[in-house]
C-alpha cells in the first residue's frame, strides 16, 4: 500500500494507523482526500506535508473510532446465517458499558485483573516448586528410594546399598547415586566454593539428562582408574569458560583436573529443587571432594538413590520386593530392621515439597478467596447495570428476543469485562513472575528456580478466568428469566427488594472473606515475631565464618592447625570479645547425628537414640556464653583420649538419667561396642538446627578429640555483628588464601534465614489481606457511590420533610457500617476454621488468639470507614429541591 | 440528537459545499473552509459533520469517479438538499434578528 503521487511517498505508518481508525465502508474516500491534499502539499514542501499528514491522521483518531464504534443495536433476534457479527454488535453494545458506568467498571476491571493476577503468580510460583517435573526423560517413572524411621523417612544410603541395589534389575531399568557437595574451583588465580553432585555412571544415560554440548557421564567414567571427566553446567560454561568449545578443556575440582566431557543444557539444574549444581563428575573420582574414600565405608549413609523403574513393575510393587533385599542388608549390617520407602522421583529429591508445601497450598486457598472478592465487584457491576436495564430487555424480549438471546447478550457484558482483564492479569504475571520468585530468594536460601508459563499455568489462568465469568455470569442470569409488563411500564426505576439484599448479602461476603486472610495474616505476623526474637540459648551478637580447608588439601594435623590460627586471628581483630570454633552452623538445618548407647536404659521400641551433636573447640561455651550448670566443660589442653568426654544439655540429662546424676555416667557415641565415652558437664538446651525445634537431647564432643577439616570460625562481637562481617572474613581468608571461605553472615542473618518459609509465608499473607481488604473496600465505595445516586429521591424526601445533614450522613454510613460489622463477624468464625488448618506453620500463637483478632477487626473497620466516608459525604451534599424534581 | 438547529461548524460545512458547486468532496470542503476561515479542520471532524447532515436530510452524497491523485480510489461528493438550504436560511435569518439593533463592534446602532 504505497500512495504515490506525483513520485512522493505519504508515511507508511500515519496512512496504516487511519485505516485502522475508519471503519470500512468509509475508508475509500478518506483516505482518497487525504492523500490527494497531501500530494498537493508535498509537491511544495515534502517536510511539512508530512507533519500535516500525521497531525490530520492523530487528530482524527477520536472521531473516527467514534462513528466506527457507533452502536446501532440490533433489537431483532440475530439472524441464524450470521453468528459473528451478531456478536460482534454485542459486544460493542456491551462496550458501552464503560462509557455509562466507568467508576464500576473501573473498579471491576481493576479488581479482576488483581484477582487474577495474584493467583497466576502463586500458582507460576507452586508450579515451579511443587509441580514441576525434572526435565528429563519420561520423569513419572523415576522414584525415589527411603528407609522409614521412627520420627523421619532417611533418604541416604551406604554406596554398597546402590550396589545391591542395582543388582535387582528386575526392578529397575536404571538405577542412580547421587550427593550433593561442595568443592571448590580454581579458574586462573581465583578460587570460588561452588556446589556441585558426585554422581554415578547411570546417572545422564539413565535418567536422559538433557545435554547442551558434548556428552554426559557414562559407566566408562566411573570405573576406578579411568581419566577423570566432569559435566559442568550451563552458567558455569558461560560464566568461566566463555562458553567455546570444550575439547580439552580443564575443570580444577579441589585441586584436581577433570577434563570436561560436556556441558548440560541450562534446563537442567541437579537433582535438588531450588539448587543449582555446577559441576557432575562421577563416585569413582569422589575422593577429592569428599575426603575419604567414602565409596568402601560401609556405615556412611550418604548417597540418595534415584531409579526408572521397569515399564511393568508399580511403585507398590518395587517396595515389596525391595523390602526384603533391605532388611537382609540391614540385619548383615547389624542395624535394625526398617521397611523401605518408594516414593515419586519426579521432582528428584523433591526437597522443597515438605517445607513448602503446606504454606503454599495455604495461601492458594487464601489467593482463591481473593479472587472471589475481584469476582463480587465484577458481580456489582452487573446488577448495577442490569438494575437499568429492565425496561430494555422487556423491549427485546416482546420484539422477539428469546431467552438464549438475552442470556447471551448478558454474558456478553460479563466477557467484555473478563476478557480484557485476564489479558492484563497474564501481562502482569509475565512480568511479575521472576520478582515474585525471587521473593523466596530474598528470605532464605537462594532458591534458584525458573517460573516459565508453562503449559499447565495457562490451563490454570484460563481456568480462574472461566470460573470468574460463570460466577459472574450467573448473576446476569438472574435478570434474563421472563422480563414482565412492569417492566416495560415503570423502566426497572425502582430498586426490587431482591436486588438489593443480594447486594448487601454480596458486601457481607466480601468482607467476611477478607476478615478471614487478614485474621490469618495476623495470626503469620505474630507467630514470625515470635521466630525473629526468641531467646535461642546463647548469644546472637556473633559473626560466623565457614572455611572448607580439605577443599584446600589441608588434611589432619595441619587442618587442626589452621582451625586453631583461624580462631586465634578473628580473636585478635578488633571488636571481637571471643572466638571459637564448631564443625557446622547453628541454626542451618543440618548437623551430624549418632546413635548413643547408654548402659542402663532401655530406650522404648519406637524411640529414636540416634541423636544430635557438635564439634566445638574449648572457647565455644564461653564464646556463645552458654553457660554450665554442672561439671565441667572442655579443658585446652586435653587431648585424645578415651574415655570421650561429652558435654550434655538438659533434656538429654533428664532423659537418661532422670534420678541421680549424669555427671561422671558412660556413653556409648561413636563405637557399636562398649560405652567410649563420659559425660563431663551439662548445660541448658539450645536451639540447634532451627530456631522452631522442640527441646531434644544433644551432646558436644571436644574438637580436640575429634578434629574437624571444615567448620564454621564464630565469632562474638562487641557491637552489631554486621558492622564486623567483612573485615573478619578478610581476616580469616588470610590466614590462608587457598582455603576457600564459603560463608560469611552474622548470626541474626541466619536466624532469618533458619525461618525464611514463615516469613515468605507472611509476606504473601499479609499482602493477600491487604489486597483483599482494599478490594472489598472499593467494591463497597463503588457500590455505595452507585445506590446513593439511585437514591437521591429517597434522600431528598427525606431531607425536605426535616432530617439534617448529619442524620443523612449516618444513615447511609449505618447501613454499610452494619453490611461491613455482619460480614467481619462471619469471617471472624470463618477464621477459626483457617486457624486451624494454619496451626502447624504457628509459633508460639494460638489459632484462636484473640489480639490477632482485635487487630484484624480494627484494620478492617478503619478501611471500610474511609471507603464508606466519601459517599456519605455526597448523600449528604444532595439538594432536595433537586432530588425531588428527579 | 435531532434537533432543527444547525451548529456552527455545521453551517459552515454547508456553506461551503454551496461554494463547491458540485464540486465537493472531502479534500475540497476541508481546504474551503480552512482558506476562508482561516480554522484548523480535522478530517475526522469533517467527515462526523458530513455523516451528521446526511442523516438529517440536509446533505446527499454519491461515489464519483477514482481518480489518480487519490492513488486510484473513488471520492464522495456532496450536495445541499432543499432542507439543508432551508436550515441555511433560518440560520441567518436567526442571526440576522439577533444582530438587528447593533453595529458591528456591538453598540446600539445610531
Amino acid at each position: 500500500m504505497c500512495p504515490r503521487s506525483d513520485g512522493l511517498r505519504a508515511p507508511a505508518l500515519a496512512v496504516r494507523i487511519l485505516v485502522l481508525s475508519l471503519a470500512r465502508d468509509e475508508r475509500e474516500c478518506v483516505i482518497g482526500d487525504v492523500l490527494e491534499e497531501y500530494g498537493l502539499r508535498a509537491a511544495a514542501d515534502p517536510r511539512v506535508a508530512r507533519r500535516w499528514l500525521w497531525h490530520q491522521v492523530l487528530t482524527s483518531l477520536v472521531p473516527n473510532l467514534r462513528r466506527r464504534l457507533a452502536c446501532h443495536p440490533s433489537l431483532l433476534p440475530a439472524n441464524r446465517g450470521a453468528p459473528l457479527r451478531g456478536l460482534l454488535v454485542d459486544a460493542r453494545f456491551s462496550a458501552r458499558l464503560f462509557r455509562q458506568q466507568p467508576l464500576l467498571a473501573a473498579v471491576a476491571i481493576i479488581s479482576l485483573v488483581v484477582g487474577l493476577g495474584v493467583n497466576v503468580v502463586l500458582f507460576t510460583i507452586a508450579n515451579a516448586v511443587l509441580y514441576r517435573p525434572l526435565p528429563v526423560r519420561d520423569p513419572q517413572s523415576l522414584v525415589l528410594l527411603g528407609m522409614q524411621r521412627p520420627t523421619n523417612v532417611a533418604q541416604n544410603f551406604p554406596y554398597w546399598a546402590y550396589e545391591t541395589f542395582a543388582t535387582h534389575t528386575e526392578v529397575f531399568d536404571t538405577l542412580t547415586a547421587f550427593a550433593s557437595r561442595s568443592a571448590a574451583l580454581r579458574f586462573g588465580a581465583e578460587t570460588v566454593s561452588s556446589d556441585g553432585e558426585l554422581v554415578s555412571g547411570t546417572y545422564f544415560g539413565g535418567m536422559g539428562v538433557p545435554i547442551a554440548i558434548g556428552r554426559g557421564l557414562t559407566p566408562e567414567d566411573d570405573r576406578a582408574g579411568s581419566p577423570p571427566a566432569a559435566v559442568v553446567s550451563g552458567s558455569l560454561w558461560r560464566e568461566r569458560y566463555g562458553g567455546s568449545s570444550i575439547s580439552g578443556r580443564v575443570l580444577i575440582v579441589n585441586g584436581a583436573a577433570f577434563a570436561v566431557a560436556g556441558v548440560a543444557d541450562d534446563s537442567f539444574r541437579g537433582m535438588f529443587p531450588g539448587a543449582q549444581a555446577d559441576f557432575w563428575i562421577p563416585l569413582a573420582h569422589s575422593r577429592v571432594v569428599t575426603g575419604g574414600d567414602l565409596l568402601l565405608r560401609r556405615t556412611t549413609s550418604w548417597l540418595f538413590l534415584v531409579g526408572r523403574l521397569q515399564p511393568d513393575v508399580t511403585m507398590t510393587g518395587a517396595r515389596d520386593a525391595l523390602d526384603p533385599v533391605l532388611a537382609a542388608m540391614l540385619k548383615s549390617a547389624g542395624a535394625d530392621p526398617q521397611p523401605i520407602v518408594v516414593s515419586s522421583g519426579m521432582r528428584g529429591t523433591d526437597s522443597l515439597r515438605p517445607r513448602l508445601e503446606r504454606p503454599l497450598q495455604l495461601l492458594m486457598l487464601a489467593a482463591g478467596f481473593v479472587l472471589l472478592v475481584a469476582c463480587v465487584n465484577a458481580a456489582n457491576l452487573q446488577l448495577a447495570r442490569n438494575a437499568a436495564r429492565g425496561r430494555e430487555l422487556a423491549v427485546r424480549a416482546a420484539l422477539g428476543a428469546g431467552r438464549a438471546r438475552l442470556l447471551r447478550l448478558l454474558l456478553m457484558d460479563v466477557v467484555i469485562v473478563v476478557l480484557p482483564a485476564s489479558a492484563f492479569a497474564l501481562a502482569v504475571a509475565w512480568t511479575g513472575r521472576q520478582a515474585a520468585l525471587n521473593l523466596i530468594t530474598r528470605f532464605g536460601e537462594p532458591v534458584k528456580l525458573t517460573a516459565p508459563i508453562d503449559l499447565r499455568v495457562l490451563l490454570f489462568s484460563v481456568s480462574a478466568a472461566a470460573a470468574a465469568t460463570v460466577f459472574v455470569g450467573l448473576f446476569s442470569a438472574r435478570q434474563a428469566g421472563r422480563p414482565s409488563a412492569e417492566a416495560l411500564a415503570d423502566g426497572g426505576r425502582t430498586e426490587t427488594g431482591s436486588r438489593k439484599r443480594l447486594q448487601h448479602t454480596l458486601v457481607v461476603v466480601q468482607f467476611a472473606l477478607s476478615m478471614t486472610i487478614l485474621v490469618a495474616a495476623s495470626l503469620l505476623v505474630r507467630s514470625v515475631s515470635n521466630l525473629r526474637t526468641i531467646d535461642l540459648g546463647f548469644a546472637t551478637n556473633v559473626v560466623m565464618i565457614q572455611v572448607a580447608p580439605g577443599d584446600a588439601q589441608i588434611e589432619g594435623q595441619a587442618a587442626v592447625r589452621y582451625v586453631e590460627q583461624a580462631v586465634a586471628r578473628a580473636a585478635a581483630a578488633p571488636g571481637v570479645e571471643a572466638a571459637a570454633a564448631a564443625h557446622v552452623m547453628p541454626l542451618d538445618f543440618g548437623g551430624s547425628r549418632t546413635t548413643v548407647r547408654i548402659p542402663g536404659y532401655k530406650p522404648s521400641p519406637d524411640e529414636d537414640m540416634e541423636i544430635n551433636y557438635l564439634r566445638v573447640t574449648p572457647g565455644y561455651f564461653e564464646t556463645m556464653r552458654i553457660p554450665l550448670l554442672r561439671g565441667r566443660t572442655f579443658a585446652t589442653s586435653e587431648g585424645r583420649g578415651v574415655p570421650i568426654p561429652i558435654v550434655i544439655n538438659q533434656t538429654m540429662a533428664r532423659r537418661y538419667w532422670p534420678e541421680g546424676d549424669a555427671i561422671g555416667r558412660p556413653v556409648g557415641v561413636f563405637s557399636s561396642g562398649p560405652a567410649d565415652g563420659e559425660v563431663v558437664g551439662i548445660v541448658p538446651d539450645v536451639h540447634y538446627r532451627m530456631v522452631r525445634e522442640e527441646p531434644r537431647p544433644s551432646f558436644y564432643v571436644s574438637f580436640a578429640q575429634s578434629p574437624f577439616f571444615q567448620g564454621v570460625i564464630h565469632a562474638r562481637t562487641a557491637g552489631d555483628p554486621a558492622a564486623f562481617v567483612e573485615t573478619l572474613r578478610r581476616a580469616v581468608a588470610q590466614v590462608n588464601p587457598q582455603v576457600p571461605v564459603s560463608r560469611a553472615m552474622s548470626l541474626h542473618e541466619q536466624r532469618l534465614r533458619n525461618v525464611a518459609d514463615d516469613r515468605m509465608a507472611e509476606a504473601i499473607g499479609v499482602t493477600l489481606g491487604i489486597s483483599a481488604l482494599l478490594l472489598a473496600a472499593a467494591g463497597l465505595y463503588g457500590t455505595m457511590t452507585f445506590g446513593v445516586r439511585r437514591r437521591t429521591r429517597e434522600l431528598g424526601v427525606r431531607l425536605a420533610l426535616g432530617a439534617n445533614v448529619a442524620d443523612l450522613r449516618r444513615l447511609v454510613l449505618g447501613e454499610a457500617l452494619a453490611l461491613v460489622v455482619a460480614g467481619a463477624v462471619f469471617g471472624a468464625l470463618g477464621s477459626r476454621f483457617v486457624g486451624r488448618l494454619l496451626a502447624s506453620q504457628l509459633y508460639g500463637v494460638p489459632p484462636d488468639d484473640p489480639i490477632s483478632l482485635a487487630v484484624a477487626l480494627a484494620i478492617l473497620i478503619t478501611i471500610a470507614l474511609l471507603a464508606a466516608w466519601l459517599p456519605a459525604r455526597a448523600a449528604a451534599g444532595i439538594d432536595p429541591v433537586v432530588a425531588l424534581r428527579q | 440528537m435531532t434537533t432543527n438547529t444547525l451548529g456552527e461548524f455545521e453551517q459552515l460545512v454547508l456553506l461551503a459545499i454551496v461554494h463547491l458547486q458540485g464540486d465537493a468532496y472531502g479534500m475540497t470542503i476541508r481546504r474551503a473552509i480552512e482558506e476562508r476561515t482561516g480554522r484548523t479542520v480535522v478530517i475526522g471532524a469533517l467527515y462526523t459533520a458530513l455523516g451528521r447532515l446526511e442523516r438529517k436530510g440536509y446533505v446527499a452524497s454519491r461515489l464519483a469517479d477514482p481518480t489518480p491523485q487519490r492513488g486510484g480510489r473513488a471520492k464522495r461528493i456532496f450536495r445541499v438538499e432543499r432542507s439543508g438550504a432551508a436550515a441555511l436560511q433560518r440560520s441567518r435569518d436567526t442571526l440576522a434578528r439577533m444582530w438587528a439593533g447593533l453595529s458591528p463592534d456591538l453598540r446600539p446602532e445610531r
